[in-house]
């Protein structure tokens, strides 16, 4: 069975758990811009309740809150069966605090600073995974398609030969259409890199990729975004 | 020092002093108990002597020949002994108590007379207002009358006293010394226990760490445990100052990126208000900022590895594995510049150390050889097992390195000529040497300017 993804924006309700006002009120306005509802708490308490009788999709929480940490928190949501998908927000970026907020019941775990896009793309996957939607076997972007199970790539009915990181850097780039997509998270997603080695060698895979997807067409496809990343879309 | 309600000394010496007590009472009461028996005996051994005599006599000539005997006679012992001779019916026919040594109530002897022919009996009266206390023994006599001897207990009484007496002031003066010797001897073992007391209070009150305990000579636990806590206030005093000057270094190389994200601010804001312009200097503020933060996570690395603070997940695993997925990063790279990369690596060459952290070492030296190398030049990976260590080499036919820069390569934020004009912070290779040298492995590199440069890594099998 064959289904095919298409770029879907359901309207979800997220919970923004953070004491620090501008950053709280750069991602509420970011996830109200992409036309979710988002409500705000800035003590870990009054989102204790908040998520105990309130229905949301996702729940962004940061780890230093007054009231009640975000680590007691999550821990205290997950003994009330409350099973809502929780992203750590913290400026700690050692290993073990990221395993320590997995393991109290979080489900992803971004570190300070961090750029709008990659908070989204992390929501979306999260979202995804927990409706639990039948993985699509073929992606598909305008005119451009991408069979998962045959590794086949076609723009326009065209074949396109392309090799294992490029296969994988255009999966992802698919899978995130119109969402930017930043060199860390590339090099995180497409090589498992979780440092960055200051290289030019995602410029230099993106530039072949693009020659492959984009140089025979008129309509440009991926986009470089001074200072953010990549995005695929369509001009 | 803040005063100890009991402190261990006291404690010490007090459970010495009970124990010295309880040992000379336990003495005490033996040798109370010998002597008492001794005495005893040596007593009846001279009443049983004097009762033969006085039975001889009776036995000679009757009562007439035994009292005579008994008031004529030097040995008749009238002035030591009390003699009573009874009738078989009990009635007394003759007593002497010594006059001068008091009373003797004769009623507490009427019913310890014995049946048969020479059968003994012993009693003590016990001294009191009226009387000394008296030994005295009943014997039957062979016509069934009885004979009663008898003797004060006075010097066995006296020599019982004296005896208590003088040890009382023993016991008191080997009290005093075992308290006195107790009182010094726990003093002088906790001594140095006190002056690890002083030397931590000090050190928590000032937070001070270069103070150090005086090490005694002896190699008992007191002082192991003084050289040890040495050994640990030398650690911490290194760590913190370490960690100190880490700090500082942070502090100092951030100043420079924060002053040109300002710069940049500060730029943009002077001129005529154009929301190109602002858009630029956004851009550039944001580029800015993602390298500060970049800079900041590398260089809290370097110190975290320079300081031994990086946890290092050491694990055994193949180093051709590591080498592929290094060389792999840069295939596109090295195809664009048309690098050649190759490795001679021993097969299945195992290395014990944090497989992630190697890889990152690998990628900077690959990234510098790739960059550093004119197209169509070589960059090879060897590695080769020695006796106790692995030899990592990451070679290249680039531009080389001139032997005046070789020693400052190292250094933070260092940048050679020729390297300025290439991307990067500066800080790939303090990180890499920070890397190895937290694994105790060591890095150094040959080059020649023109011909190339070739890292050599140095990792211990452990």
């Amino acid at each position: 069975m064959r289904q095919t993804a298409t770029i879907e924006r359901p309207i979800m309700r997220v919970l923004v758990v953070e004491d620090d006002k501008k950053i709280a009120s750069f991602v509420a306005r970011g996830l109200k811009e992409a036309g979710h509802s988002v409500d705000i708490a800035d003590r870990g308490d009054d989102a204790l309740d908040l998520g105990l009788h309130n229905h949301y999709e996702v729940a962004i929480v940061d780890l230093m809150l007054p009231g009640l940490d975000g680590l007691s928190l999550i821990e205290r949501w997950r003994a009330q069966k409350v099973k809502t998908p929780v992203i750590i927000l913290s400026a700690k970026r050692s290993v073990d605090d990221r395993i320590k907020g997995l393991q109290v019941g979080g489900d992803d775990y971004l570190t300070k600073p961090f750029a709008f896009s990659e908070l989204l793309a992390r929501i979306q996957a999260l979202v995804r995974r927990s409706s639990q939607t039948v993985e699509p076997t073929t992606l598909s972007y305008a005119d451009l398609t991408l069979d998962l199970l045959s590794r086949e790539v076609r723009r326009a009915g065209k074949k396109i030969e392309l090799q294992a990181r490029e296969f994988a850097l255009l999966e992802y780039l698919l899978r995130n259409a119109g969402r930017v997509i930043s060199k860390t998270t590339i090099l995180e997603r497409v090589w498992d890199y979780n440092f960055d080695p200051k290289t030019n060698v995602i410029d230099v895979l993106v530039s072949r990729l693009r020659s492959k997807i984009d140089r025979d067409f008129d309509r440009k496809l991926i986009h470089t975004m001074r200072g953010f990343g990549y995005v695929l879309k369509l001009e | 020092m803040k005063p100890v309600r009991l402190s261990l000394a006291t404690r010490f010496n007090l459970w010495f002093s009970v124990v010295v007590i309880l040992l000379a009472l336990a003495l005490f009461l033996i040798a109370y108990f010998l002597l008492y028996r001794a005495v005893q005996r040596s007593d009846r051994e001279v009443v049983r002597a004097q009762a033969e005599i006085y039975r001889a006599w009776y036995a000679e000539g009757g009562l007439p020949a035994l009292t005579s005997r008994f008031f004529e006679q030097e040995s008749g012992g009238r002035e030591t002994f009390f003699l009573r001779v009874l009738s078989p019916q009990r009635a007394a026919l003759f007593a002497s108590v010594p006059k001068n040594l008091g009373a003797l109530d004769v009623s507490e002897l009427q019913d310890i007379m014995p049946s048969e022919a020479f059968a003994l009996v012993w009693k003590t009266l016990p001294a009191d207002e009226k009387s000394r206390g008296w030994l005295i023994e009943t014997e039957r006599l062979p016509d069934g009358g009885w004979l009663q001897v008898g003797k004060t207990t006075e010097a066995q009484t006296s020599l019982l006293h004296q005896f208590r007496v003088v040890f009382a002031w023993v016991a008191l003066v080997a009290l005093l010394f075992g308290i006195a010797g107790g009182a010094w001897l726990t003093r002088r073992a906790l001594t140095p226990v006190r002056q690890l007391i002083g030397t931590v209070e000090n050190v928590i009150a000032t937070g001070r760490m270069n103070e150090r305990m005086p090490v005694p000579y002896t190699e008992d636990e007191i002082g192991r445990l003084t050289q040890l806590f040495n050994v640990m206030l030398e650690k911490n005093e290194t760590l913190i100052l370490r960690m100190r000057e880490a700090l500082d270094n942070v502090a100092h190389d951030l100043r420079t990126p924060l002053t040109r994200l300002r710069g940049v601010a500060e730029l943009a804001l002077q001129g005529e208000p154009n929301t190109l312009t602002y858009r630029d200097a956004l851009l550039d503020a944001m580029e800015e900022s993602d390298r500060v933060l970049t800079m900041l996570n590398t260089l809290m690395d370097i110190s975290e590895a320079e300081t031994g603070l990086m946890k290092l997940d050491l694990q055994p695993f193949r180093l051709d594995e590591v080498v592929r997925d290094a060389i792999e990063l840069f295939e596109f790279v090295a195809q664009e510049k048309q690098i050649t990369v190759s490795t001679a690596l021993s097969p299945a060459l195992v290395v014990r150390a944090d497989r992630n952290r190697l890889r990152q070492v690998l990628v900077n030296l690959l990234d510098n050889a790739i960059k550093y190398s004119a197209p169509g030049g070589r960059v090879e990976i060897s590695a080769e097992p020695r006796a106790d260590e692995v030899v990592i080499r990451v070679s290249d036919t680039g531009t080389g390195i001139p032997p005046e820069e070789i020693p400052r390569i190292w250094e933070r934020l260092y940048r050679g000529d020729k390297s300025r004009s290439q991307r990067g912070l500066g800080l790939g290779l303090s990180l890499v040497r920070a890397i190895i040298n937290a694994h105790g492995g060591s890095i150094e590199v040959q080059s020649t300017v023109g011909k190339g440069s070739s890292f050599v890594i140095r990792l211990p099998k452990d």
